[in-house]
């Protein structure tokens, strides 16, 4: 204050001089902020007349003297709009002055939780939100697939048979680890493919435990909020309309290094002359032979010449399977996806109707539908009353085409032989070797058994595979507002599904025909009976699903003075019963609707090995019926206080009960509670940074829950049909396990948010630690307590993870043409601190490389690998170590090799991820490019098992570069081939460091290219939008030298896809 | 009057928790607690019945596996149990020591749980018959594990000797340690004299115990023990309630499987683990076997297959299909009393029951009964008899390990894989089983040498 007061006399005196022609005026006042009636000290105040300037003291004071009878005052101030004025002289009396916060100027974000909607400003918690724009960037039938590359803090796993979404990474070692999907106000339980992507307005991440913990203990990993479209009061009606067709390539078949057919046949020709399938060729089973054994059996039994046989190979050896599955199997898959809608009302009443319609035919022919009705509506017949009712239908149909090429086997664990063929010359499908030796097929069918073949191309037709399914949600809610600030809501959601997966597999499918042929019966005559009917086999699944959930809330909200409260507390239910049945009939005539009667009971011997018995399945699975009835009450409640519009503090608390414990364990329960503190420093008196007008600080603590659906506090059996004797038994499912309890995960967050003058650069930073305790893990237990793994799952470990996000948004040219880039970093890295691992054996924790593998005091993804000596230079044996000394002893390397002793490379799932999306426009055109970017972690890259190539016909290309003489060594890794089989020995190849590449990778997700078509703002001009949309353009950069892309892992590379469509408004 | 109707359904809500939250999540699901359960879960066959020890059945010499073959075979567990081996159960998580236990899992929680079942007039019968069988189980699976995992009993050591881990109860927090084989032996005594008086003579299925089950496997291990005496009086029961043979003339040798599952002399029916080393065509039937059953006997055509491309398959099993039976059925009972007999000196009347036997093995017209001129040459006959009659039974290992004491009868056997001979161990004790190091890491316990 003295130093300011100074600075006004110092000003003063220096007027002096100069203001002595004319009287002196005296000007004072205050400068407040217009929002909240804050004093701002250091705001500058000039006057044109004399130059002079001076600036507001802490309590916002000003005062200034002018020899002038008029004068134009200005007076601007850090973080706030400019103000001037024109002031005629002498004042009576001082003046106050309001600045507009410039950051009050910004649009407010609104988020939702699913509880309330609150603005981002006010919010303590970490909450990422994608807005329409950003959601339709992409085209797809499912609303969670377009927020890869766009949403701060999700990860996108890609690789088969993992979690596809994850926040923030792993929370959780077994328990479920999918984020919890909210729809508006209630978890969806239904599939999220019901959900039309047009009919959604924003989705919301809650990522701290501040925002998250409402959801108590189903926000473990996470809470997805999406918010649909509701209809807008006092707006004019709007119709909407968007179309858009997307085509995507077929997989790459190519991809997958194969072993080549003349490699193949090498190595049968190789291992027949071991006598390696003479066992296979006398087994009673009649398990099936390649088409090249046969051939050499032929030979070998005199009923072909060598120079037959060899010419026969011959043939085979140039044949590649996989030109047949490009050629014959895959084609470009199209989606279609219209949507309309039309929203609109007054204050009293508003609505939002839309209709979906989706049609897809994938890789294989296979083709879907889809059709979503929605209406909601809201209506006040009191200002003060709120009834919202909603109502959304979806209807869908799918079948199934042609098979993958994975799924075209041998049967059994085999893969198809290289040189299979699926066509020949002229086109007419090809069987190939299935189930059982070809000649024993060739003779079945000469005794009077039904073609007993398999053609790959032309068995889809008779096989009908389609699913079916129905889905309702229906909301009613009300929304009442009493004593002026309290609001009571009462909100019901009933969810109901019924899907029916139907397959028919025709009398003329292989599946059919197998079953007949097998289950016929030779009488003492030599005569056949069918104990399965001619006709087909039908197979209906039947599903229902039943969901209510209830909730009554009552909130408050309270703005006086400084003083801001909200709190809102309630209760809620939830119950869910998903219930199926199975019914399998054989015998089935499609045409007349008949069926055929079948013994159940008999232990029939099988037709292909007369000491094999089978009864006729019931069904597809051992479970006909079903039903789950999973219950939750939950009381929650939430505050925040908010003072000057500076400083808020909000607290959460929650306590779940669920059905899945038992009494006990409920109510050993701690409730899962949070706070946070924010602090907007832009509205402080003393900031003066103007080139940011726009900071706050904010830090969270607090505890999310999760929960393994498949465990139990009690020890429990199952029922099952049929023992030896058909009567019905029970096996123990589950051990005793009172200690059962919830998972819970502490998270502390902090996080800035800022933005620049004119938003030019915004963004948020954020710092998290994360700790799970009472995870669900595996301890070790002795097998001898009955349990053949030696584990059991317990709520035994703890882990430790921290990251950080970070997002920037940069508006660098906003003219006619403008240039935005949109930065998402995240890092995030986890580490399990409590677990029981045995370090004497590190074998056990050498995974894929693409699954979870929990060892303490290392990332849950992790990879490891037996340390690599290089071949032999005498035989090709791979080398490794054994107590520090090069060996190649490998019982001892795969069986004795501690923990320590592996070679630890770093996570397996990236820990470094993001994307950069670059905006280019001018005026209506404007092109888009999205670069995603994950990097420092590693893969196993899989190479030649000879086991598995001996065994299951799985050869790998790397064959090909295996050692076969000395020398070779200094060219290839790939160990020789050797027989017998050393199971050791592949198991340590596989796990050696010299398959373990690194991961790192840069791609081109999409370029979008949009053109603004609309002519005018004129009303009767609709607003049209026309876009290109192309997606996964291809890798720019990856750290391995191999051909994998290795956010696929072993699968193949989704394919390139192309959109076109519009989007209109009228 | 609206926010005074919520409280109260609130309130109303909340008293209500406990029955709303005790439903069950799934209905498939129980805990074990009425004597419904206990039954369905003696009812498990899966368990209980069909994943019974093999892995000595692979290690004895009424089978052997050729190079091509051995070389040919995936699992670890059936090529190094074929040549005896330190590393066998260490592959796979299911295997003969954990199927073992997982069905004594159930059998505990039967014994232990029946308890919580008020026995009433209404229900003593069934009561008994499930607690009865439940001890069965546990008897049976002590006794096998005994034969793979502990040393032969010998009554001068068994004192000390290690025997087995005894768990009698479900509670899976108790440390395992290993008995001495005399108490292993007790408990499975104990434990099926327990379970006669509870038993009915016959089961309703040849899956669930019976008291002429218990006697049978009373017999057994009587015999394992060396205790005669006892054997032949358990026999001799068993026979005099059950005496029935199937007569082998009646059979068809033509169809693929002569005998019939739960047939009339399968008393109590189980079948072993399928390892991969156990079923034709790696394993191929012992050619001095097949060769040691006379002209007349019916049993070589009905035992075995020839096959053309070479090898003989064993498909005599009373299971009627693929897998062994390992089960309790009433020619065994016959072999164990003539035994008894010749062992006591009483060889004639030994010879005679080994006659009657015989008579249904052999064709009618070429049968003229046993002929010995003495006590050493009976017992030779006798036990010949078991190896033919009893091939593949998993009885065959039983007999080599007491044998091997016998300088008469011991037998010794060699293997040639890949040109490497390997020889059956026969001191102290001979070849054991190793119990698996998952085992031996979790609990501490001695490995057997």
């Amino acid at each position: 204050m003295r130093i300011s007061r100074f600075l006004t006399l110092i000003f003063f005196c220096a007027y002096i001089p100069v203001s002595l022609s004319q009287q002196t005026h005296r000007i004072h006042g205050y400068v407040f902020s217009a929002s909240d009636y804050i004093p701002i000290a250091g705001a500058v105040l000039t006057v044109d007349a004399s130059a002079g300037k001076i600036a507001t003291d802490e309590d916002g004071f000003f005062e200034l003297f002018v020899r002038s009878d008029s004068v134009l005052l200005r007076c601007h101030a850090m973080g706030f709009s400019a103000w001037q004025g024109s002031l005629g002289l002498p004042l009576q009396n001082g003046i106050n002055i309001h600045l507009q916060d410039t950051s009050q100027l910004l649009d407010e974000v609104v988020v939702s939780t699913g509880y309330e909607s609150l603005p981002l400003e006010r919010a303590t918690g970490s909450f990422t939100k994608v807005n329409k724009e950003r959601l339709n960037r992409a085209t797809g039938t499912d609303v969670l697939g377009r927020l890869e590359g766009v949403t701060n803090s999700l990860t996108f796993d890609r690789r088969p048979s993992q979690p596809t979404m994850m926040v923030r990474g792993r929370s959780t070692i077994y328990a479920g680890q999918a984020p919890l999907i909210v729809l508006d106000n209630f978890p969806y339980y239904g599939d999220l493919d019901n959900i039309n992507p047009n009919d959604v307005e924003s989705v919301t991440v809650l990522k701290d435990a501040a925002a998250a913990s409402i959801w108590g203990v189903k926000a473990g990993n996470g809470v997805i909020v999406i918010t649909t479209k509701q209809g807008a009061g006092g707006g004019k009606p709007v119709l909407g309309f968007s179309a858009n067709t997307t085509v995507t390539t077929e997989p790459d078949v190519f991809y997958t290094p194969a072993i080549s057919s003349a490699d193949f046949i090498d190595v049968e020709r190789f291992l027949f002359g071991q006598g390696f399938y003479n066992n296979q060729e006398n087994n009673n089973n009649r398990p099936p032979l390649s088409p090249v054994v046969e051939l050499l059996i032929r030979q070998r039994d005199g009923l072909a010449t060598q120079q037959q046989t060899d010419e026969s190979i011959g043939l085979l050896a140039g044949r590649d399977i996989r030109s047949d599955f490009r050629d014959y199997l895959y084609e470009p898959a199209i989606n279609q996806q219209y949507a309309l809608n039309y929203r609109g009302g007054t204050d009293r009443f508003s609505y939002y109707v839309s209709a979906g319609y989706d049609r897809n035919r994938d890789f294989t022919d296979g083709k879907a539908e889809r059709l979503t009705l929605r209406m909601d509506q809201v209506f006040s017949p009191r200002p003060n009353l709120k009834v919202r009712a909603g109502l959304t239908y979806t209807n869908n149909q799918s079948v199934v085409g042609r098979p993958s090429h994975l799924a075209i086997t041998p049967g059994g664990t085999k893969s198809l032989y290289p040189y299979a063929r699926l066509v020949d010359e002229n086109g007419e499908a090809l069987p190939i070797v299935k189930d059982y030796r070809l000649p024993f097929v060739q003779q079945a069918a000469e005794s009077g058994l039904l073609d007993w073949m398999y053609r790959p191309l032309s068995d889809y037709r008779h096989t009908d595979i389609s699913q079916s399914g129905r889905h309702l949600l229906a909301d009613v809610g009300l929304d009442q507002v009493f004593l002026k600030d309290f609001t009571l809501q009462l909100k019901y959601r009933y969810e109901a599904g019924n899907d029916l997966n139907a397959t028919l597999w025709g009398a003329d499918s292989y599946y059919t025909r197998n079953i007949i042929n097998r289950f016929t019966q030779v009488g003492s005559e030599g005569g056949l009976e069918h104990a399965v009917p001619m006709g087909g086999i039908l197979n209906n699944v039947t599903g229902v699903l039943n969901a209510h959930s209830g909730r009554a809330q009552l909130s408050y909200h309270k703005l006086k003075g400084d003083h801001q409260v909200t709190a809102l507390g309630g209760f809620e239910t939830r119950q869910i019963r998903n219930q199926s049945n199975t019914l399998q009939v054989y015998g089935y005539d499609e045409d007349v609707l008949t069926t055929g009667a079948v013994d159940y009971v008999t232990n029939f011997p099988q037709y292909y090995n007369p000491n094999a018995r089978a009864r006729i399945p019931v069904g597809s699975g051992s479970t006909l019926f079903s039903e789950r009835l999973d219950r939750f009450i939950s009381a929650y409640a939430n505050a925040a206080y908010t003072y000057q519009g500076r400083y808020t503090v909000s607290g959460s608390i929650r306590k779940d009960a669920s059905n899945l414990f038992g009494v006990n364990s409920n109510q050993k329960g701690v409730p899962l509670w949070s706070t946070g503190v924010s602090w907007n420093v832009n509205k402080e008196a003393f900031y003066r940074a103007g080139w940011m007008p726009y900071l706050k600080l904010r830090a969270t603590y607090g505890f999310n829950g999760n929960v393994d659906n498949s465990l139990s506090a009690y020890s429990t059996i199952t029922y099952f049909n049929g023992n030896l004797h058909n009567q019905r038994y029970a096996a123990l499912r589950s051990y005793p396990n009172p200690d059962l309890r919830w998972e819970k995960s502490r998270i502390i967050n902090f996080g800035v948010d800022f933005a620049s003058a004119n938003r030019m650069v915004s963004g948020s930073l954020e710092y998290y630690v994360k700790r799970g305790t009472d995870l669900i893990g595996d301890a070790p237990i002795d097998p001898t307590v009955g349990i053949y793994s030696g584990l059991i799952r317990r709520n035994i470990a703890e882990m430790a993870g921290q990251g950080i996000d970070i997002e920037l948004n940069g508006k660098w040219i906003d003219r006619y043409f403008g240039w935005e880039t949109d930065l998402i970093f995240n890092y995030n890295t986890n580490k399990l601190t409590k677990y029981y691992t045995d370090a004497t054996s590190g074998s056990r924790y050498l995974g894929s490389g693409i699954g979870i593998v929990p060892i303490e005091g290392q990332p849950l993804y992790n990879l490891m690998s037996y340390a690599w000596r290089g071949l032999d230079g005498s035989n090709g044996n791979p080398l490794g170590v054994v107590d520090g000394e090069t060996s190649a002893d490998y019982a001892a390397i795969t069986r004795n090799t501690p923990l320590e002793g592996l070679i630890y490379h770093g996570p397996s799932l990236s820990p470094v991820f993001g994307s950069l999306l670059n905006k280019f426009s001018w005026k209506q055109l404007s092109i888009s490019a999205n670069v995603a970017f994950r990097f420092g972690h590693y893969f196993r890259r899989p190479s030649i098992a000879y086991g598995s190539l001996f065994n299951n016909w799985d050869g790998h290309a790397d064959f090909a570069a295996r050692w076969q003489r000395p020398g070779d060594e200094q060219r290839t890794s790939v160990p020789s081939m050797v027989y017998p089989l050393n199971n050791n020995r592949d198991q340590f190849y596989r796990y050696a460091e010299v398959l373990v590449e690194r991961a790192s990778s840069v791609r081109l997700q999409d370029v979008r290219i949009s053109y603004d078509l609309t002519i005018g703002r004129h009303r009767y001009f609709p607003t049209i939008g026309l876009f290109l949309y192309a997606r996964n353009l291809g890798v720019l950069w990856k750290a391995t030298k191999t051909a994998i892309d290795p956010d696929y892992g072993l699968g193949i590379p989704a394919g390139r896809s192309l959109s076109m469509g519009l989007n209109m408004e009228f | 009057m609206k926010y005074l109707t919520l409280s109260l359904a609130t309130v109303f809500l909340l008293l209500s928790c406990e029955n709303y939250l005790a439903v069950k999540p799934n209905k498939g699901l129980a805990v074990p607690e009425g004597l419904g359960d206990m039954q369905a879960l003696l009812d498990a066959t899966r368990v209980l019945n069909e994943s019974r020890p093999s892995a000595h059945i692979i290690a004895s010499d009424n089978l052997y596996i050729e190079d091509t073959d051995w070389n040919a075979l995936f699992d670890m567990t059936s090529k190094n149990a074929y040549t005896w081996q330190r590393d066998v159960f260490n592959d796979f998580d299911t295997n003969d020591w954990t199927n073992a236990y997982a069905a004594l899992l159930h059998a505990n929680v039967i014994v232990d749980g029946i308890n919580n079942v008020d026995r009433t007039a209404a229900n003593a019968k069934d009561w008994d018959e499930v607690k009865g069988g439940a001890l069965f189980h546990r008897a049976m699976i002590f006794y096998e594990l005994a034969q793979l995992f502990a040393k032969p009993y010998d009554a001068s050591s068994a004192a000390t000797d290690l025997g087995i881990v005894l768990r009698l109860e479900p509670a899976i927090d108790q440390p395992s340690m290993r008995a001495p084989l005399q108490q292993t032996y007790k408990q499975i005594i104990d434990d099926l004299k327990a379970a006669l008086p509870l038993l009915p003579m016959h089961a309703d299925f040849a899956t669930r115990p019976s008291k002429l089950a218990a006697l049978g496997l009373l017999a057994r291990t009587s015999l394992t023990m060396g205790d005669f005496g006892q054997a032949l009086e358990y026999a001799d029961q068993f026979l005099e309630a059950n005496p029935e043979l199937m007569d082998y003339n009646a059979k068809d040798a033509s169809v693929a499987n002569p005998f019939e599952q739960f047939n009339e002399e399968v008393i109590y029916h189980s079948t072993a683990f399928g390892w991969p080393g156990l079923s034709y065509p790696s394993a191929k039937v012992d050619t001095i076997l097949y060769r040691s059953y006379a002209a007349g006997d019916l049993r070589r055509a009905l035992f075995f297959r020839e096959h053309a491309s070479g090898g003989i398959e064993f498909r005599g099993s009373y299971n009627g299909a693929r897998g062994l039976f390992t089960g309790i059925a009433t020619d065994e009972l016959y072999l164990i009393r003539a035994e008894c007999l010749v062992r006591q000196g009483r060889w004639k009347e030994g010879m005679k029951v080994l006659d009657e036997l015989l008579k249904m093995r052999y064709a009618q017209e070429s049968f003229t009964g046993v002929d010995v001129d003495d006590l050493e040459e009976a017992l030779g006959r006798v036990l010949e008899e078991r190896r033919k009659e009893l091939a593949f039974r998993g009885l065959r290992w039983t007999d080599i390990r007491r044998l091997s004491t016998d300088q008469r009868f011991a037998v010794a056997i060699t293997r040639t894989v890949n040109g490497q001979t390997y020889q059956l161990p026969v001191v102290d004790g001979g070849y054991v089983f190793p119990i698996p190091l998952k085992v031996i890491e979790s609990t501490g316990i001695r490995q057997n040498k």
